[in-house]
């Protein structure tokens, strides 16, 4: 029963880090291939990182020369706004993106230029900087991801509030756990825009109660490869104490959806 | 995977399969926490969760316990010990600010309940795993032959690996689990130089699922020193499970971190085995 249950990864990376917190981590697409086929996941959304790591538009560069067309991996940009040139007007920039099969985007707007977990590319989210390209991926319905440590709740609520039709995916990595269900709760309560992906040590039951309490649409399975250990969060979602439907829509299918739903 | 095969530990655990696997976790909790909400706090919604697994049992305090309140978090555990006979391993929390009170409740813990296992947490008590304040929950556990698990950080201020090697050495007839052996390469190695040398210093894996930290940690402390404890309810059961499910040791090798090492020890802390 359960293999009818296809996996689809919304957080995974490519690419070497500066620092890797353990020898040896799966790093080229062969290699990632290869640590999905044995924890059983079908395939990933990727970015590289060297988007995050060094500057965002080489990193692209080199997540697309490295993925080759490989159909299993789906390509994620990580994207600045416009203002100093280093990336196109954003409907330029979408234009191109969607033409190149990248269906998602990830910002790592925080300001701070370490710990390295918190690193980030130093620019606002708010409408007078990151608004236009905000507002044209809300446009095109055009998933958003960010890790939740370079991103307050507070900016959260704003974005969700200001762009209502953007998809916001917040992922754990590298963070260990959000342990953040007294802002999750109600952040979820108003904005249906907001999704969570599964790569962090939630609490106990975590899965369960928002299934409970929002539906299971809200949460996408991710896993933080390649410095995560995949098969841990397989088994979080195939063993949930909810309905296959619910495991099936977490597994891929709101993902899928999502991915649908971007305007080409 | 193939109708005729026998299901490997990953299968049984992703799928939910019959097993006649050994699984104990050794790190959990009941209660609430300051710092954010869980809808799961009772024994009953403990063991649930460890039916879901087959999990013979769990060691298990109580978060009160880690506060000032700790011999109110005690007497609850020592009640869902008697509530759950087998299933729930308790153990007594101590507090080193208070020295003068530790042998008294720890005798009264083993007395009233047959509580066996005692869980220091420096790092909220704010205090050395070798200062003098915890030297009486070592002397005690030393003259009961019990078993002391305690929140552990690799070169963590309070509660590092090298202060309890020390004590390691210096109580050879207690028992000591190190929580939290896991994270990164630099904290592996750390880990390793400490349990190494101690027959009686072992690893329990619960923290960030990083890639290839299982497979590091039988390398440096061997395959017989390393235990699957999950956090609940701080973290929940799957991924935990899912994390040495996954990872690539051997069948064996898996099969003893679930369970087959806590065994043997939980077997010896009881008696029923030499």
């Amino acid at each position: 029963m359960l293999d009818e249950i296809r996996f689809i990864d919304c957080n995974c990376a490519i690419g070497r880090y500066a620092a890797p917190p353990m020898p040896d981590l799966p790093h080229t697409v062969p290699q990632i291939l290869e640590t999905l086929d044995y924890s059983g996941i079908d395939s990933a959304i990727v970015y590289h990182i060297a988007a995050w790591e060094y500057d965002p538009e080489s990193g692209n560069r080199f997540l697309m020369e490295e993925l080759d067309g490989e159909s299993r991996l789906l390509p994620q940009w990580v994207v600045l706004p416009h203002h100093t040139g280093e990336f196109p007007p954003p409907r330029e920039l979408l234009d191109t993106m969607v033409s190149q099969g990248v269906f998602t985007a990830r910002m790592f707007p925080s300001e701070k230029a370490g710990p390295p977990e918190e690193a980030g590319h130093n620019f606002s989210l708010a409408s007078w900087s990151a608004g236009p390209l905000l507002s044209e991926m809300q446009e095109r319905r055009m998933p958003l991801f960010i890790a939740r440590s370079q991103i307050s709740w507070d900016q959260v609520h704003d974005l969700c509030s200001t762009y209502p039709d953007l998809p916001l995916v917040l992922s754990s990595v590298p963070q260990l756990s959000f342990r953040a269900n007294r802002h999750l709760w109600p952040l979820w309560s108003i904005h249906k825009n907001l999704y969570v992906d599964t790569s962090d040590n939630e609490e106990t039951a975590r899965v369960e109660r928002v299934v409970e309490s929002f539906g299971p649409e809200r949460l996408l399975f991710g896993t933080g490869l390649p410095r995560f250990a995949p098969g841990a969060h397989v088994v979080s979602v195939a063993r949930a104490r909810i309905s296959t439907e619910a495991k099936k829509l977490i597994a891929s299918q709101n993902l899928e959806r999502l991915l649908e739903n971007v305007k080409k | 995977m193939t109708a005729s095969a026998e299901p490997t530990v990953s299968e049984i655990l992703r799928y939910g399969l019959d097993h006649d696997l050994t699984i104990i976790d050794f790190h959990t909790h009941l209660g609430r926490w300051f710092h954010y909400w869980f809808s799961e706090d009772s024994a009953h919604h403990l063991v649930s969760r460890m039916d879901d697994f087959g999990i013979a049992t769990s060691i298990t305090h109580h978060t009160l316990g880690m506060v000032g309140e700790y011999r109110r978090g005690n007497d609850i555990i020592g009640q869902a010990m008697r509530q759950f006979p087998g299933r729930i391993e308790g153990a007594a929390m101590a507090n080193p600010h208070y020295p003068e009170e530790i042998r008294p409740e720890l005798q009264r813990c083993l007395d009233e309940y047959d509580m066996r296992v005692i869980k220091l947490h420096p790092s909220t008590h704010a205090y050395k795993l070798d200062g003098d304040g915890y030297q009486p929950v070592y002397e005690f556990a030393s003259d009961n032959r019990l078993i002391v698990v305690t929140h552990c950080g690799a070169t963590a201020v309070n509660g590092s690996a090298m202060q309890l090697a020390s004590m390691a050495a210096r109580y050879p007839e207690a028992t000591f689990v190190a929580y939290h052996v896991a994270g990164d390469f630099d904290g592996l190695k750390i880990y390793g130089e400490a349990i190494r040398p101690y027959p009686n210093y072992y690893a329990e894996i619960c923290g960030p699922m990083t890639h290839n930290v299982l497979e590091m940690l039988v390398d440096e402390v061997g395959e017989d020193k390393v235990l699957f404890g999950s956090d609940h309810i701080f973290m929940s059961m799957p991924p935990g499970i899912g994390r040495i499910a996954s990872c690539r040791l051997s069948e064996l090798q898996k099969r003893k971190l679930l369970g087959l090492n806590a065994r043997r020890l939980l077997d010896r802390l009881r008696g029923r085995t030499s």
